[in-house]
């Protein structure tokens, strides 16, 4: 069966306008002077030894013109032939099919009454059908890359068939079908071939892992083939933190792409928290072009939120782009000042008040107060949100009874140790307070212990990435500093762990714990082993001193600004690195479901691996000391970590494969491209190949106008 | 057009400066400049030759034989005048004029033609010859009889003047007509486009040689007649006859420049094969350098024969 049909049928009634040629020729022809001349006879002559050729070249003209008219609306209207080549004739051995079958986010697109997807998978229900109790069929799914049996019961298959649904991610095109050659491999008695049914994205035709050599005759049914691509897109978003004159906000940048072949004007883009609106704008977006767009968040709020393209195109589900926020507040610190003195400089507090609230220089959250170990008994520590005890030795049970009630209630203590501090007689009075046990000073020697050859130890420069703790983070930023450039003579060494139960945040580059980070009750305590002011480091005359001080008492006052822009696509396997005191972790998906996390030990390290990941969006973790305390449901500001996954933006892009290219890809076999409605049977309505011929015309019509310009020239 | 818009006296002026010499011999009695080859019945001696029997004693320069003992007779040359009639063609494709001539304010056909005439006919009468004139249609026609005198001049002005064309031509017969016209052998100037069948008109043509007449032809075309250099769609309309035809120019210019370039070789050739003296003469070209190169042309060949 072949027939013809257009992609812009009306468009194809311009071909009615080869009578415009036909009736200027005739009836509207040029306007003829009258010429007087003398010498007719030669005229007269010469007109009659060409009339014959002349009158040939005028029809050959009139019907150049008639053809170019009528295919400059043919090839506009985009002829679509149909042939009737792609039956698979039922031999006398018995089927084996694979049905591979793409589930990628592009599968979504809508086309007639559904998406291509659900076409997709009603094209795989009919070919179920028509297989026998001999035939044998099994499932890919091209995302997943799961696989059914191989099987002949049409209800199993079917109900594998109804399982998958489409995703947010790329398919995995190469890998599903060397996964389906490996499922027929043992079928070879059989009449094997494997039907992949896709849109033949570029995206999602990845060559597989390895090459498959036994690769039986593959059959492609293109579910997009008239399909123009329409789509629009987010990608990139990326937050970055604005100092404005009175607030601090956030400014959020995404990139919009065109897909489709029309400019996309006046595309309006929104920032949401929830079901607020924080910002909203507009851009323009050329057709196969992109376009940055940005927006200011002041007063920055803290949770999940998403940018949304709200327009009507291809694919809605890589309209959104992901990102969490959380905005800092406000946090009134009392430091401690254990070794008070009269010259500023000698104060143990100095230099901290100085990092906390500088205030001549820039504006700071912190707001310090400084007391003595004898003002302590007058404080209300519920006026704080953390403590800082700087080189503060003994002090009297109630006031360490109040400190404690404090962080286990939710405060945040920070110890800085020094010269007053006696290891044995704080691991007394602090107890499990203490992230670990203090074992003494440590003042290193480079050789024989002489004054002289004191060894300076320094910092091990964090690395930054997602296990970096958030206290660190800022130092992602190189203008920050360098830690490392501290030099330490003097600092306290702790316990080694045999259960790890502590956070070691910084460390000496021989592996000395600097800072470290333990969890006491809802609070956090923070010890640094070493000085606060010069007396054993000069980390306080480094630039590092400051934000490293900040950003650890935002932190223990958890009012640490934090961001996260969705780097992490959907459908991959998320892993963290936790603490070791961490016993397993329960996620909330976007969708509100709660699931476990598979907690891996290795090497003493803790992470925890999330792997159902399906959907863009925001993910809540919660990390889980005690496995038997596991709640059913917690709510998002339980959550200790929030995970941000976003859309493959190779997705979005729906530039397809050509036939060439995908054997070029697959690198053997048969392969054969079809439409959908492809059956078994070739005596049944028979699918067909649709090729489109507009191309050919438009050459033809060039040629065409060559053509007619040497008619007239010669004319 | 007044009779004096013809007569351009700074072309008069220039082809006074040239003597008009005939090829061939003409038959007169007039003194003047063209010299009869019959030697012996003028006064004017013309050179000696050596006596051969069979030569009229009364010839023989006795004063020569006394010095060189040697017998010479007297050879004496004798002017004589001659008969000119001027045909000019009176057809009506004589009145096409050119875009391009047009533009370079060129004269029409007819209008050159006629300039050409006076001012030959004002120099053969200023040498005293006899000139006459026909006007070329289906026959002649307003015919003025060769007259020597300077009077004559004006007459033919006047009739060159209210010279009118006329539809249809033919020019073999208008030559034979004229041929009977003549009395003795003359120099009939044709002054014509030669737009007819050529057929009869070169017989005619050669009727005139044969009867001892020197024809001479000036062959009077417009420029885009030759080259046909018309681009725009156009109703050709014959100027002599019903015809029409609307045609492209440029399909057919290659066509018509080969028929007209194998019209003008016959008719050359055919002048050449009969001795008759065929100058083209092109409306963009100034009359007085046409007649003057002409007549250069003329005295030389003349020159030539009187030495042999």
């Amino acid at each position: 069966m072949s027939g013809l049909s257009f992609l812009n049928p009306w468009i194809a009634l311009g071909a009615l306008g080869v009578a415009a040629p036909i009736i200027i020729h005739f009836f509207f022809r040029r306007r003829a002077r009258d010429f007087e001349f003398s010498a007719m006879r030669f005229v007269i002559l010469s007109y009659k030894k060409v009339a014959r050729k002349l009158l040939l070249q005028e029809y050959l003209l009139l019907a150049a013109r008639c053809l170019m008219v009528a295919l400059l609306a043919l090839a506009l209207a985009v002829p679509l032939i149909k042939k009737s080549v792609v039956g698979i004739k039922r031999g006398q051995r018995p089927i084996a099919a694979v049905f591979v079958l793409d589930s990628s986010l592009s599968m979504t697109r809508a086309q007639n009454n559904g998406a291509l997807f659900d076409d997709a998978r009603k094209d795989v229900e009919d070919w179920i059908a028509q297989l026998t109790e001999n035939d044998r069929a099994g499932i890919v799914d091209a995302v997943r890359l799961t696989r059914t049996d191989m099987g002949s019961d049409h209800k199993k298959l079917a109900a594998a068939l109804a399982a998958i649904n489409p995703t947010y991610s790329p398919a995995r095109m190469g890998d599903a079908i060397a996964m389906s050659a490996s499922m027929l491999s043992d079928l070879s008695a059989m009449d094997r071939m494997v039907l992949v049914f896709t849109d033949m994205q570029r995206t999602g035709w990845t060559a597989p892992a390895s090459k498959t050599t036994d690769l039986p005759p593959l059959y492609i049914i293109d579910m997009a083939r008239d399909l123009k691509p329409d789509n629009l897109s987010l990608s990139d978003i990326a937050i970055n933190w604005k100092a404005l004159a009175r607030e601090e906000a956030a400014q959020i940048s995404v990139k919009v792409h065109n897909y489709g072949v029309a400019d996309a004007r006046k595309v309006l883009l929104r920032a949401e928290f929830g079901e607020e609106t924080a910002a909203q704008g507009f851009v323009d977006v050329p057709a196969g072009g992109e376009a940055e767009k940005a927006m200011i968040l002041t007063d920055v709020p803290s949770g999940a939120g998403a940018v949304r393209l709200m327009a009507d195109d291809g694919i809605p589900g890589d309209n959104a782009q992901y990102f969490s926020l959380k905005g800092g507040h406000e946090v009134r610190a009392l430091m401690v000042d254990g070794d008070p003195a009269t010259g500023y400089l000698d104060a143990e507090t100095y230099f901290l008040n100085q990092a906390l609230n500088p205030r001549l220089y820039v504006r700071s959250r912190v707001s310090p107060r400084t007391v003595t170990v004898g003002e302590l008994a007058s404080v209300n520590f519920a006026d704080y949100q953390a403590v800082v005890l700087a080189n503060v030795g003994k002090l009297g049970p109630a006031t360490v009874k109040s400190i404690k009630q404090f962080v286990q209630s939710g405060g945040g203590l920070l110890l800085t140790l020094g010269g007053n501090v006696d290891a044995d007689l704080y691991n007394a009075l602090w107890g499990d307070l203490l992230p670990r046990e203090l074992r003494g000073v440590l003042q290193p020697y480079a050789g024989a212990q002489s004054a002289s050859s004191v060894r300076v130890m320094h910092l091990e420069t964090p690395a930054s990435g997602a296990g970096q703790h958030p206290v660190l983070s800022i130092f992602s930023d190189v203008s920050q500093g360098d830690l490392g450039l501290a030099g330490f003579t003097k600092y306290f060494v702790m316990q080694q762990e045999v259960t790890p139960k502590s956070t070691v945040i910084l460390r000496l580059t021989d592996g000395t714990p600097m800072m470290v980070e333990g969890r006491y009750g809802k609070g956090k305590v923070i010890v640094f082993a070493s000085s606060a002011d010069r007396a054993w480091n000069d980390l306080c005359i480094h630039p590092t001193y400051l934000p490293l001080f900040q950003q650890a008492v935002q932190y223990l006052a958890d009012a640490l600004m934090a961001k996260d822009s969705g780097r992490i696509f959907a459908g991959a396997v998320v892993e963290l690195p936790v603490g070791s005191d961490v016993a397993g972790a329960r996620v909330m998906a976007p969708d509100q479901k709660i699931f476990p996390a598979e907690l891996i030990a290795e090497q003493g390290a803790r992470r925890i691996r999330i792997t159902d990941t399906a959907l863009p969006g925001v993910y809540y973790v919660l990390l889980l000391r005690d496995q038997s305390s596991a709640p059913a449901a917690f709510s998002v500001s339980d959550a200790d970590r929030t995970i941000v996954l976003n859309v493959d933006p190779a997705e979005s892009d729906l530039a397809r494969l050509s036939l060439d290219e995908i054997k070029a890809r697959l690198g053997s076999g048969a392969v054969r491209v079809s439409a959908p409605g492809m059956q078994l049977d070739p005596d049944s309505p028979a699918a067909t190949e649709t090729h489109s011929y507009a191309a050919l015309m438009l050459w033809a019509l060039i040629g065409l106008a060559v053509m007619e310009r040497a008619l007239t020239r010669k004319g | 057009m007044s009779a004096n818009s013809f007569v351009d006296p700074e072309l008069l002026r220039r082809i006074q400066a040239l003597e008009l010499q005939a090829r061939e011999v003409a038959e007169g009695v007039l003194l003047g400049i063209h010299h009869a080859p019959d030697r012996g019945r003028s006064i004017e001696f013309a050179e000696h030759k050596e006596y051969s029997p069979g030569d009229d004693l009364r010839r023989i320069d006795w004063k020569v034989y006394a010095k060189s003992d040697r017998l010479y007779i007297k050879e004496y040359e004798d002017d004589t005048n001659i008969t000119s009639l001027v045909l000019l063609d009176g057809s009506a494709s004589m009145s096409y004029q050119g875009q391009r001539a047009r533009e370079a304010g060129s004269p029409t056909k007819l209008d050159y033609a006629r300039t050409i005439a006076a001012a030959l006919s004002y120099l053969l009468l200023t040498q005293s010859d006899s000139v006459g004139l026909g006007i070329m249609g289906r026959g002649i026609h307003g015919f003025l009889p060769p007259r020597a005198r300077q009077a004559h001049f004006h007459e033919i002005v006047a009739r060159l003047a209210e010279l009118d064309v006329e539809m249809g031509t033919d020019i073999g017969r208008a030559l034979a007509d004229a041929a009977s016209l003549v009395k003795g052998r003359a120099l009939i100037i044709i002054i014509s486009d030669l737009l007819d069948d050529p057929g009869p008109m070169l017989k005619a043509l050669s009727l005139l040689r044969h009867r001892r007449h020197e024809p001479v032809i000036f062959h009077v075309l417009d420029p885009d007649e030759i080259e046909f250099p018309f681009e725009r769609l156009s109703l050709f309309k014959d100027m002599e006859g019903p015809a029409r035809l609307l045609v492209e120019p440029r399909s057919i210019r290659d066509e018509y420049r080969r028929h007209f370039g194998r019209f003008l070789a016959g008719v050359k050739d055919e002048c050449a094969g009969h001795g008759i003296d065929y100058r083209l003469a092109l409306t963009t070209e100034p009359p007085a350098l046409l007649l003057t190169s002409w007549l250069a042309y003329r005295a030389a060949a003349s020159g030539s024969r009187n030495r042999r």
